[in-house]
């Protein structure tokens, strides 16, 4: 009976020793957190995947930009050709109606640049405040929450627990999710960017080849046939070349504004909701046989 | 669960960290294809290795020649043919000294013979 006691009090003893390591632990992680020396170190680790996020997204910015004043000079043309009313012949022509449908067109195409150049001014905002305040407040946070208790039966420890995880999720999971979709969109970029420069070089090409045609058929049979075939050539090539540029246009587009913040914020809050369902954490950390030993009853039979 | 978050951790930072070959190696690598024949693979390796250095001379020289050996199979009019020329007046313009030039609109030269034109110089 006292040895089983003796055991009991060594046990509890344990218990309460490996209790203090974890409460050490978390004091020591809130204190380089909040003191910004574990934000210094995890931005030198990281520093490779922000850079590349802000490259990305200040490029797409610097894009949509050029995009939103080649659409304003445009607007301004068409404007022009809008206002003018002539009557030639004394029949009245507005230029108005025939290109109100493209100011329309261009007016809706505009309205998009523009949400678009602020969804990526407020990505950038979001990653500036993900940096100042994950590691730091987030993380720091959720380590002293759990210093004073970080049971997940408590209060205090589900929310510590959940700070923690929110700040590491924000910190990592978020900036590498962008990061590899940046990379997709710069794979693509790249691909668009050299099949429509050969579309038009090839098209050039075929360019260099009508006159010469032309010169050497001159305008016999054979050679307007030729110089026919040249031409038809040129236009399916220049039809080509148009459609890989719109279509490159469009998936860019789907990839930078829809696929990109997506695909981060999906994963995060994948990563985020898994973690927090995980959270299952025991009591006290004890191995079993001193959980089991501390729950027996004096009179013996042990709880459930 | 845990398996499948510890796979999109990994995922995620393997597609951060990609590795990218030097234009050296795509070009040994076509060159290895044309020699055995195999000038659509060849065409195909060139490609990529343009996606990532378009504006190299011995990728957009190498590119017009697996484009030129692709394409002399067909019509002289097939748009391999073109497209070689187009790397090679490229090259020509990024060539870095003038000797390098030459070699390209020579490679030019070529293509236009292939294809039954007199040289528009």
């Amino acid at each position: 009976m006292s040895d089983a006691i003796m055991e009991k009090t060594a046990l509890a003893m344990r218990a309460r020793r490996r209790d203090m390591a974890v409460r050490a632990a978390f004091l020591l992680l809130a204190l380089l957190c909040l003191t910004g020396y574990a934000g210094t170190a995890a931005d030198m680790a990281m520093s490779p995947v922000h850079e590349g996020n802000e490259d990305y997204l200040k490029r797409s910015l610097k894009h949509a930009g050029a995009w939103m004043a080649g659409l304003l000079a445009l607007r301004a043309g068409v404007s022009v050709v809008e206002s003018l009313s002539l009557e030639p012949m004394g029949v009245g022509f507005e230029a108005g109606r025939v290109v109100e449908p493209v100011n329309d067109t261009l007016s809706d195409i505009m309205d998009l640049m523009t949400m678009n150049a602020l969804l990526i001014v407020f990505q950038l905002a979001v990653l500036d405040t993900i940096k100042a305040i994950s590691l730091k407040y987030l993380l720091g946070t959720g380590a002293l929450l759990c210093v004073i208790s970080y049971s997940r039966l408590s209060n205090t420890g589900r929310l510590g627990l959940m700070l923690m995880v929110l700040g590491l999720v924000l910190y990592i999971v978020y900036p590498l999710a962008l990061n590899m979709a940046s990379g997709v969109f710069e794979e693509h970029q790249a691909r668009s960017s050299v099949e429509f420069s050969e579309s038009v070089g090839v098209l050039t090409e075929r360019a260099r080849d009508v006159y010469p045609n032309l010169m050497e058929g001159g305008l016999s049979a054979a050679g307007l046939r030729d110089t026919a075939g040249a031409f038809s050539r040129m236009l399916s090539e220049g039809t080509r070349a148009l459609w890989e540029g719109l279509w490159g246009l469009m998936t860019s587009f789907a990839i930078m504004f829809v696929l990109a913040p997506l695909m981060s914020v999906g994963v995060s809050y994948l990563c985020l909701r898994q973690a927090m369902a995980r959270l299952d954490m025991p009591l006290l950390i004890m191995d079993r046989k001193a959980q089991s030993l501390l729950s027996a009853r004096p009179g013996g039979g042990a709880d459930a | 669960m845990r398996r499948a978050l510890l796979f999109i951790a990994f995922v995620l930072f393997a597609a951060s960290c990609s590795m990218e070959k030097s234009p050296g190696a795509y070009i040994t690598e076509a060159g290895a294809l044309m020699q055995e024949s195999r000038y659509h693979e060849a065409a195909e390796v060139m490609r990529e290795a343009m996606y990532h250095f378009p504006e190299d001379y011995e990728v957009c020289l190498m590119m017009g020649r697996a484009a030129k050996e692709e394409a002399k199979k067909f019509i002289p009019g097939n748009r391999g043919l073109y497209l070689a020329r187009h790397y090679f007046r490229r090259a020509a313009s990024l060539a870095p000294d003038a000797k390098r030039a030459e070699e390209a609109e020579h490679e030019y030269d070529e293509v236009l013979a292939l294809q039954g034109r007199p040289r528009l110089k």
